[in-house]
């Protein structure tokens, strides 16, 4: 009896370790890829950077009307970007490469399955940082706009604007990347629809009076003051 | 860009060959009526100084629909005159300096075309500013640029003392705290501009068209970098072309926002300069009428209070710290004593030029975040204006320009070391 056990115990061992030794190579041909490419990108950035630096790029994108490059890239450089940009994208060339390897020496076949996903969650992290960025702009210019017009609950409002704008893009990246489908549609559905709702009925009903004084105000304003004050 | 019509009078030569023409140049196609009466007050002006070269009248205009109607006018003065179209750019209510500035390039184009001794704007809002223009003021315009050497004639108006306050608050004393001249209206609806200044422009404009798209014709500060002459004339009591329907931000952004851009592009020279120097001017001083009115100011402090309320956290990004707790403190004032200082008014518009440059926030929240306090600057401005007199209104600007003056070390400190610890 205790033989047996034996036996079975030491055959599992062994296919552990079998299993671990066939996948051994293939981490390993992952990690050398990644730090390969990582190697290569990071010269093509340093070239690309000098080259880049040497024909005064961020200069002429200046002098070519390509301003608002620079208000999306890190030290509001155009170089540092398109580095940037060349650095990551050689990065994740090698990844897909370090994974085919990995796939290629443990014969699961699993790397079109995680290169197939993968390539959703990069997807799903562009839509997501799409979406934070979009929020944060649309927040802004509704807070100041709100503001410019007297609107006393500018901020709520803004506040608003960014939530709509972030679970919109929640429920766009986890429909995505394919979790929980029904319930995102649903509860998105429910929970986008509810907040229109409030908000007409918040403007509807609880601030109708407030929303009449702030024109009566505005329609006040346009008549005395701009009179005898003029801006320009 | 220029189209050049043909003349049907008998003794015609080619435009701009062997002829130094002075080029008087309407921004706005008029009517036959105020075509004629210019042509009659330029004749006028003309005879007064003497004009030793002939007259080249530019109209915009595909075609030349008035030619008759201007050499029939013409006929009844000895006004040696030429007419001319140039096109006009596509306008856009919403943006009507930018379009002055395109219709002032195509101008100054035509002008180097020609090769004009000197080139006259007679305004650009049309006809209005053709009858504003008396034979008197045109001779004030057209005199120093002719006779007396000058290379830039600037208007001085009269304005009244709640009239033009962005160009009181920000154009002027920026302009004249940067490049050290202290011309009161930098964006001029009339002016001249002799062919040394001109030359100046074309190479600058054809260069990259591109580069132009946004931008506003800075002349004196074209002047002065190039070391040219400038003078102003009083041409007198006017009030602002009020361009109704325009957001005061929108304004800011197209007013402002091109002088920002200005600082950058010659941010080599005006670091160079120190204090600022007055420039001859010429003509009498008149006193703006009317304005007798007092401003009430509680709206612009609400609107102050609401921006101190809501966007900390933006000007935050564009203020620094002490700046923040002065302005914080200046909300909690009542409208009675509410007092915004100069030097902290002068340093906003500081940093909000270097937050313009770095790019801290969006360029379109920039100027949305600087119209409370721009109010917030107007309501103090009021409040010491009613209690002080309308007369005090001239004397209150210069002190401003002197606090723009006095805080441009801090400027200079912010631009070269910008992510230097400012407290």
């Amino acid at each position: 009896m205790w033989e047996q056990v034996h036996q079975a115990l030491q055959q599992s061992i062994q296919r552990v370790l079998f299993k671990i030794a066939t996948l051994l190579p293939g981490v390993l041909a992952l990690v050398l890829a990644l730090l390969i490419f990582a190697a290569i990108g990071w010269l093509l950035a340093l070239i690309l950077r000098r080259i880049l630096l040497a024909m005064h790029f961020d200069t002429r994108m200046e002098k070519w009307g390509i301003a608002n490059l620079s208000e999306w890239s890190p030290a509001n450089s155009p170089t540092f970007l398109v580095t940037r940009i060349v650095f990551w994208a050689t990065f994740m060339v090698g990844l897909f490469v370090g994974i085919a390897a990995f796939d290629a020496s443990s014969a699961y076949g699993v790397s079109s399955y995680i290169v197939g996903y993968l390539s959703k969650i990069v997807a799903a992290i562009v839509v997501l940082f799409a979406g934070i960025v979009i929020a944060r702009f649309l927040s802004r210019s509704v807070l100041i706009n709100g503001v410019n017009m007297n609107l006393q609950h500018a901020r709520l409002l803004s506040l608003g604007v960014k939530w709509l704008v972030l679970v919109f893009t929640s429920a766009m990246v986890l429909d995505h990347l394919g979790i929980a489908r029904g319930i995102v549609d649903l509860g998105f559905g429910i929970l986008f629809g509810g907040i229109v709702l409030a908000l007409a009925l918040a403007v509807g009903l609880g601030s109708r009076d407030l929303v009449s004084r702030s024109l009566e105000r505005e329609n006040l304003k346009t008549t005395k003051e701009e009179d005898v004050v003029r801006h320009f | 860009m220029a189209e050049l019509e043909t003349q049907p009078e008998p003794k015609q030569k080619t435009i701009g060959a062997g002829q130094a023409y002075l080029l008087v140049a309407v921004p706005a196609p008029l009517g036959s009526e105020v075509l004629s009466s210019t042509i009659e007050k330029l004749s006028q002006a003309a005879s007064r100084l003497s004009l030793s070269c002939p007259l080249l009248l530019a109209v915009p205009g595909e075609k030349a629909l008035e030619e008759p109607v201007a050499m029939e006018a013409a006929s009844h003065t000895n006004l040696p005159l030429r007419y001319v179209t140039y096109t006009q750019p596509a306008t856009d209510a919403a943006t009507p300096w930018l379009a002055n500035a395109a219709t002032q390039r195509n101008i100054f184009s035509l002008a180097g075309k020609i090769g004009a001794r000197a080139c006259t704007v007679l305004g650009t809002n049309g006809g209005s500013n053709c009858e504003f223009l008396t034979p008197e003021k045109l001779t004030l315009l057209m005199g120093p640029g002719v006779e007396g050497g000058f290379d830039l004639v600037m208007p001085l108006y009269a304005m009244q003392a709640f009239d033009d306050l962005l160009n009181k608050s920000i154009l002027y004393p920026l302009s004249r705290a940067l490049y050290g001249h202290r011309v009161r209206y930098p964006l001029a609806n009339e002016f001249q501009a002799s062919s040394k200044l001109l030359q100046k422009f074309p190479a600058n404009l054809e260069k990259d068209s591109a580069r132009q798209q946004g931008r506003l014709l800075w002349l004196a500060t074209t002047a002065v970098n190039q070391n040219l002459k400038i003078c102003q004339v009083q041409l007198g009591a006017r009030r602002p072309q009020g361009h109704e329907g325009i957001e005061l931000s929108d304004a800011l952004a197209q007013l402002a926002g091109p002088l920002f851009t200005d600082m950058e592009d010659n941010a080599a020279f005006w670091q160079r300069v120190r204090g600022s120097h007055d420039v001859p001017t010429f003509g009498n001083a008149e006193v703006a009428s009317g304005a007798t009115d007092t401003v009430d100011v509680r709206r612009m402090i609400e609107a102050f209070e609401l921006g101190a309320r809501n966007l900390r956290e933006i000007w935050s990004l564009v203020l620094p710290p002490v700046t923040l707790m002065e302005v914080k403190k200046l909300s909690r004032l009542t409208p009675d004593t509410f007092h915004m200082p100069d030097a902290l008014w002068a340093r906003i518009i500081y940093d909000f030029a270097l937050a313009h440059r770095l790019r801290n926030i969006h360029r379109a929240h920039l100027f949305g975040a600087l119209t409370p306090l721009y109010l917030g600057w107007v309501a103090s401005y009021a409040v010491e204006v009613n209690a002080a007199g309308i007369a005090m209104a001239e004397e209150r600007v210069e002190q401003l320009a002197r606090a723009y003056e006095a805080e441009k070390p801090y400027l200079l400190s912010r631009w070269r070391w910008p992510d230097r610890f400012h407290p």
